[in-house]
């Protein structure tokens, strides 16, 4: 048991001392989304590291995010959209996400304002509401590259290293913060390959296809999957995997998107509960 | 090779201010039978699976709103640095963002977690610095929500 310990910490040491860095790289552009997206001549010369490494840190990339997608996957049973405007500047965490559940019609908002994180659930007109206290450590963020937090124990299990979202942006990580899926579509380069450059929403991305190993095809029900990733952010704009009679299994689709409004920075997250809603907040 | 991976863990302990003291891991598995290793608590979560692929070939699993799974370490000493990780290893888990709430007698933290993107194995929820001086033990909340499957299987707290 010891050994694990020093395992993983030994891990993270590792790779601050021979690292020793950590990247960031704040966008000062604001784009619009513009309804397009067609094949461009890039002059990014992504490679497939850069891209895992853009993904698994693309918090550090924006300062404020505001926008929607779809995602639903056929396998798991889900269909959602999701709205979101997320704060991203240190000591000015925020987020107010709304998640509809596009086969019941049940909303479920989540508010952060930087201590307070609450979760209202309209379909079941009941919320909690919780005082974030902690300190929270990130040794991810001194673990810049896909290899330093994709790791062994000393039993040979897998450990994820996953960065921890200061601003509770929840189910707007997956597109905004797509640390899971490049964790689990893209560790063996060899299964996936940059395939060209588009502009989707005004925005240039990197499309990926591949095949998403074979643990994941299981889960997903997929032979194949297409990304597209903003090659500003690393946020994954959209996803789409495949059958193997080709219909598409899983899609995450952005409908809008705006990176770096300062406005969204100055909002205020300060839940409302409606009238008649059950406190459920948990006892800790 | 030992002596490698003790100057690692060190440096770390310098580089998070985190106590050298007793560093230690607790994997707590869903319905944990020995109280020494830790417990457990749930409220639905009630179907129980058997599983080759899962830690100690079972975990359980909820579709249902509010249901939460709890696994309690042992005490820990004061002012360490914990770092959580769940074990993730099943293809029925899709829960698209699972909610990990950390708590002592307070609450601390909450991370979440797509359960459907999630690698197999052990995946790092986040860490804290316990500093309470009146509680010995930490614990973390799943939700669960309807229309997805969210699963609960080992959890392994490290400090």
């Amino acid at each position: 048991m010891k050994a694990k310990a020093i395992f993983a910490v030994g891990t993270l040491s590792l790779a601050v001392l021979c690292l020793g860095y950590f990247q960031v790289n704040n966008v000062d552009s604001s784009v619009e989304a513009k309804e397009t997206s067609e094949s461009v001549d890039s002059t990014s010369s992504l490679t497939q590291d850069d891209v895992k490494n853009m993904m698994i840190n693309s918090i550090d990339n924006f300062t404020s995010a505001k926008g929607e997608f779809t995602y639903y996957s056929i396998p798991a049973g889900f269909d959602c959209t999701v709205s979101y405007e997320v704060s991203n500047v240190e000591g000015d965490y925020a987020s107010h996400i709304v998640t509809t559940n596009n086969t019941t019609g049940d909303i479920e908002e989540n508010y952060f304002d930087g201590v307070n994180f609450t979760t209202i659930r309209h379909g079941e007109k009941n919320y909690e509401s919780y005082v974030i206290s902690a300190e929270v450590i990130d040794p991810g963020k001194e673990l810049y590259s896909f290899d330093s937090r994709k790791t062994t124990n000393f039993d040979g299990e897998p450990v994820t290293f996953y960065r921890i979202d200061p601003t509770k942006m929840g189910m707007a990580g997956n597109s905004l913060f797509p640390q899971g899926f490049a964790f689990s579509y893209l560790e063996d380069n060899s299964l996936w390959s940059i395939t060209g450059y588009e502009e989707y929403l005004g925005r240039e991305v990197v499309v990926l296809e591949g095949y998403p190993g074979d643990y994941q095809a299981e889960k997903i029900q997929s032979e194949s999957f297409k990304m597209w990733v903003d090659t500003e952010t690393g946020a994954l704009l959209k996803y789409e995997s495949y059958n193997s009679e080709g219909e598409i299994m899983e899609c995450l689709e952005t409908s809008s998107i705006v990176f770096n409004d300062p406005a969204v920075n100055k909002l205020s997250y300060a839940s409302e509960i409606p009238k008649g809603y059950t406190n459920i907040s948990s006892d800790f | 090779m030992k002596k490698i991976f003790t100057l690692m863990a060190l440096a770390l302990m310098v580089f998070t201010g985190a106590s050298s003291a007793l560093a230690a891991t607790y994997t707590v598995d869903n319905d944990n039978a020995n109280p020494e290793d830790g417990i457990n608590s749930r409220y639905g979560f009630n179907n129980y699976v058997s599983a080759s692929s899962s830690y100690n070939d079972d975990h359980r699993t909820s579709n249902a709103t509010a249901d939460y799974y709890t696994w309690m370490p042992p005490a820990y000493p004061n002012n360490v640095t914990v770092s959580y990780y769940a074990y993730l290893n099943s293809s029925s888990f899709t829960n698209p963002s699972a909610d990990y709430y950390i708590g002592d007698t307070d609450f601390l933290d909450m991370q979440q977690i797509n359960q459907n993107t999630a690698p197999a194995g052990w995946n790092y929820i986040g860490g804290v610095v316990q500093n309470s001086s009146d509680s010995d033990q930490l614990r973390m909340e799943l939700d669960g929500y309807t229309g997805y499957t969210t699963g609960a299987d080992a959890v392994q707290f490290n400090y």
